[in-house]
């Protein structure tokens, strides 16, 4: 096992090194591939033919291709309620004032826009290509579903009204996973973050480390903790559901799992 | 009996990538890697050999192999290669699986969210410390340890099961 492990690390170095994003694409290539050479075989002096003339073609208009490969697309509303489709069929309703953005490879290898102002969301099922929304303060991630987001100068807002989706503000950077019901708000200026359901309410105050739950089930409490102390919690898989309604100032991770299974007599660990 | 032009362009979406990977090993250069990929690949398809190949994915790897080392020769790399760049201990089938798993990383690495990826790669890649990017991107230095710790995270857990199948 160390010497697959030293493997795994190598090759994660070498990738690392050179990755470059959007490159070594076999969609992409292909169709590069594909349009560039005949894919008969036997009647290679047409495809030579053809060749030629389609690199000329391509030289004649290749400034034009270039500039319009990367141009983003801008959508705005002067109205509420004004309704765009996008290319994978997702629809976005936007309210007054609104904008909405994406780049012309919309959809190649994922579905990525960047919004201001408020929009609801009715996306298109793709499980491969996740709908990702951007705001200057927050990332929603969906794979099928219905939501509002709502951006401000001050944060982001996020409602869901069906499906799930993942909300990761800026800052700090903690993903939570929202369902049909939920809410999640994010306040750039005091960097807090609420996420409400209508049985359970989860808080994070990180300028002030505090944490606050309300009826929240242990697995969710865990899995943020993992994610703000970068660490690997255990949970009995009977206590994954037991929820605990508490605040915590300025606790390090052992002192909290400390008081958890102290207050519910759980078993949580941290793994070394 | 020749390959259809759907079993070609099932050969070409499956070894694409590690076979750019593959390349990479000998030229250190990702736009040189997809030329030789992409010319190996036309190579294939209009000059199948008549009998047939018994294992497609082993003349692809041994046809960059070759086109790489006679590209070396031509000396028409544009950078420099590395002292030992080129690792002769490792046999076809090590080099394949090597390819192989750096190509699951590579996609993996794809589909990391953008923020995330942005700052893994600062920190991984172009070797920033977590302060630096920090002040960079104008974030906590807690946020950065803590995006850089679960991209390794994701790409750990995602590439488990096959790791553990190809590996263990």
């Amino acid at each position: 096992m160390e010497d697959n492990e030293r493997k795994w690390k190598e090759a994660i170095g070498f990738v690392t090194k050179h990755y470059k994003e959007n490159r070594f694409n076999p969609d992409t290539a292909w169709k590069q591939f594909a349009r560039n050479r005949t894919l008969s075989p036997g009647i290679k002096k047409q495809a030579v033919f053809y060749r030629v003339a389609a690199v000329i073609i391509v030289l004649l208009i290749s400034g034009i291709v270039y500039f319009s490969a990367n141009r983003n697309e801008t959508l705005l509303a002067s109205i509420d309620g004004t309704v765009y489709l996008l290319p994978d069929s997702t629809r976005a309703i936007l309210q007054k004032d609104a904008r909405l953005e994406f780049n012309s490879r919309f959809g190649e290898t994922n579905r990525s826009v960047k919004m201001r102002g408020q929009i609801h969301f009715d996306v298109a099922h793709d499980l491969r290509k996740p709908f990702i929304v951007i705001t200057p303060t927050a990332t929603v991630r969906v794979t099928g579903t219905s939501f509002e987001v709502d951006e401000s100068g001050n944060g982001t807002q996020l409602r869901v009204t069906s499906g799930n989706v993942s909300f990761t503000p800026i800052d700090p950077s903690l993903s939570f996973a929202c369902t049909a019901g939920m809410s999640a708000t994010y306040d750039a200026a005091a960097k807090t973050i609420a996420v409400v359901s209508p049985e359970t309410r989860l808080s994070v105050d990180a300028m002030n480390e505090t944490f606050a739950f309300e009826n929240v089930p242990l697995k969710d409490v865990a899995d943020l903790l993992e994610q703000f102390f970068s660490a690997t919690l255990s949970i009995p898989e009977e206590e994954r559901e037991w929820t605990i309604t508490t605040t915590f100032n300025r606790q390090d991770l052992h002192g909290i799992i400390e008081i958890i299974n102290l207050t519910l007599d759980s078993h949580i660990r941290v793994a070394e | 009996m020749g390959l259809s032009k759907k079993e070609f362009s099932a050969y070409f979406h499956a070894y694409y990538r590690p076979l750019c990977l593959h390349a990479l090993h000998y030229l250190g250069n990702t736009d040189e890697s997809e030329d030789i990929v992409q010319e190996t690949f036309a190579n294939l398809w209009s000059k199948q050999p008549s009998g047939g190949i018994q294992s497609v994915k082993a003349y692809l790897f041994g046809a960059v192999r070759n086109n790489c080392l006679a590209k070396i020769r031509d000396a028409k790399t544009t950078v420099p290669l590395e002292p030992g760049y080129i690792d002769d201990s490792l046999t076809i089938e090590e080099e394949q699986e090597r390819a192989d798993m750096e190509s699951r990383i590579w996609k993996m690495i794809d589909e990391l969210p953008e923020r995330r990826r942005e700052i893994f790669l600062l920190a991984k890649r172009d070797g920033l410390r977590y302060k630096e990017i920090a002040d960079l991107t104008g974030l906590s230095v807690k946020t950065v340890e803590s995006h850089v710790a679960r991209a390794m995270q994701q790409l750990r857990q995602k590439d488990r099961g096959a790791y553990l199948f190809f590996f263990a």
